[in-house]
């Protein structure tokens, strides 16, 4: 993304990457129970995590080749519908990657608290 | 539901062929459980507006489809520096034979014989052709690439061997200089062995049976590429001593440069270089050879007038002590 392209464009384009691995805890996170995709998509959203169709669908297509998610075609209310539920190789691959969330989450407000304190000494410096 | 099928018969389209039932049942239960949900919301069935809100909402079929494709390009990031690279120098030397062979049959074409000697043709030819090698390259590229991503070459290389370290200065000024000395000493032999046989060429009465002759223009032109020659025999032996450029010594370069641009244009003005008598042969046929072979040596000495020209050039900087030119084409041109 240009440095001419509007503001809003490129913190679109940074907000999709930071979120971009977000998801995948978050989808892992969600299939500790048994859904669908639509209940799925639903539930993360009624959690604050929007995600379209486009993105859910091919990444629990990934998940699921990497044997992280199990699926099966079952009826329900007189319709066919693909359930997704984690494996227990997806259960360990969620415990390694909780733990690196949360070690990422500390590093980074330990790097804002201190970005934070830098900022206040640079302002009184020149002030 | 018609605009349901319809949309979900566009996705499938593009969807890869082993996963589309499975891709599309899925889609099309996604589709179907938020309007059965909109509808139980509103009370009543969505209208053709709301429907067509949620399929937009949704996305492009090609868009939705291209997610579920696990290759998006044909040539990934990793390997197209190098594919630019190599198109942009292989597409470069093609237009120069390109051009070469153009002037060759435009120039060597018996009357009459017009064949592809047209610019118009011969521009149409070229773009066809620049399009066929494009496309070639491509496809070898894009093997490349796959390849490239089932090999993972990355894992395979040494940082400890991988690059070269950058010269010190005074290792790159005694390498610059050992370049000089070469190209000077090259310079020397080679002006030496022209000069013997300059000075000797029109001593040397052709026997009756010799075929090939040279024209008069050369004749006229003994003294100024004589004086060439040694001009340039005496800045290479100069070079040879004292390999680091001064700016005197661009300027007597410079000069000698105009001198050998000025011989080329003398030469390429005459149009023949030389003549060609075969006792016996139809005339028409050795006019045909003599017209082939006078064709070679223009081109022959128009690339020299190029290479004086860039020469010129360098030269003309380095007197007036400017930056050089690091375009690569005036330093492939000069030699550097």
């Amino acid at each position: 993304m240009p440095a001419s392209a509007p503001m809003d464009e490129r913190f679109e384009s940074l907000r999709l990457e930071l979120r971009r691995g977000c998801l995948t805890v978050a989808v892992l996170a969600a299939l500790k129970t048994e859904r669908y995709g639509y209940t799925l998509r639903k539930d993360l959203a009624e959690q604050g995590l929007e995600i379209d169709e486009g993105t859910l669908y091919p990444l629990l297509r990934r998940l699921e080749a990497q044997g992280l998610l199990r699926s099966e075609w079952r009826e329900e209310d007189r319709r066919n519908k693909r359930f997704y539920l984690l494996s227990d190789d997806g259960k360990a691959m969620l415990r390694q990657l909780v733990a690196e969330w949360h070690g990422l989450d500390a590093s980074l407000h330990a790097i804002l608290k201190e970005g934070r304190r830098g900022h206040g000494r640079t302002v009184l410096a020149g002030g | 539901m018609d605009m349901v099928e319809r949309y979900l018969q566009a996705v499938r389209y593009w969807l890869p062929v082993a996963e589309r039932d499975d891709l599309v049942a899925e889609l099309a239960e996604d589709i179907r459980s938020e309007v059965q949900e909109r509808e139980r919301e509103g009370g009543r069935p969505l209208g053709e507006e709301e429907l067509r809100d949620l399929l937009q909402r949704h996305g492009h079929p090609l868009w939705v489809a291209s997610r579920y494709v696990p290759q998006q390009w044909l040539i990934g990031p990793a390997v197209l520096p190098i594919y630019r690279q190599v198109l942009r120098w292989s597409l470069g030397c093609l237009a120069a034979i390109f051009v070469a062979a153009a002037v060759f049959v435009s120039v060597s074409a018996a009357p009459g014989r017009a064949g592809l000697t047209s610019p118009a043709a011969w521009v149409w030819n070229g773009v066809l052709w620049a399009f066929a090698y494009s496309g070639l390259l491509t496809l070898v590229f894009a093997w490349i690439e796959r390849r490239h991503a089932a090999v993972k070459p990355t894992d395979r290389w040494d940082p400890a061997q991988a690059f070269e370290l950058p010269q010190s200065p005074e290792h790159a000024q005694a390498a610059e200089a050992a370049r000089i000395r070469v190209g000077a000493a090259g310079g020397l032999a080679g002006g030496a062995a022209f000069l013997a046989w300059w000075l000797g060429a029109w001593r040397f009465e052709p026997p009756a049976e010799l075929l090939v002759r040279l024209t008069p223009i050369w004749r006229t032109l003994w003294w100024p590429i004589l004086v060439l020659t040694v001009a340039s025999m005496a800045l290479a032996a100069v070079a040879l001593v004292r390999p680091q450029p001064t700016r005197r010594r661009a300027a007597l370069a410079f000069a000698r440069d105009l001198l050998g641009a000025g011989v080329v244009a003398a030469l390429l003005g005459a149009g023949e270089l030389i003549e060609i008598v075969v006792p016996g042969a139809p005339a028409e046929r050795v006019a045909t050879l003599a017209r082939t072979v006078n064709l070679s040596l223009l081109v022959t000495v128009a690339a020299f007038g190029l290479a004086y020209l860039a020469e010129a050039v360098r030269d003309l900087r380095r007197a007036r002590g400017s930056a050089p030119i690091r375009h690569w084409a005036v330093r492939l041109l000069a030699g550097d």
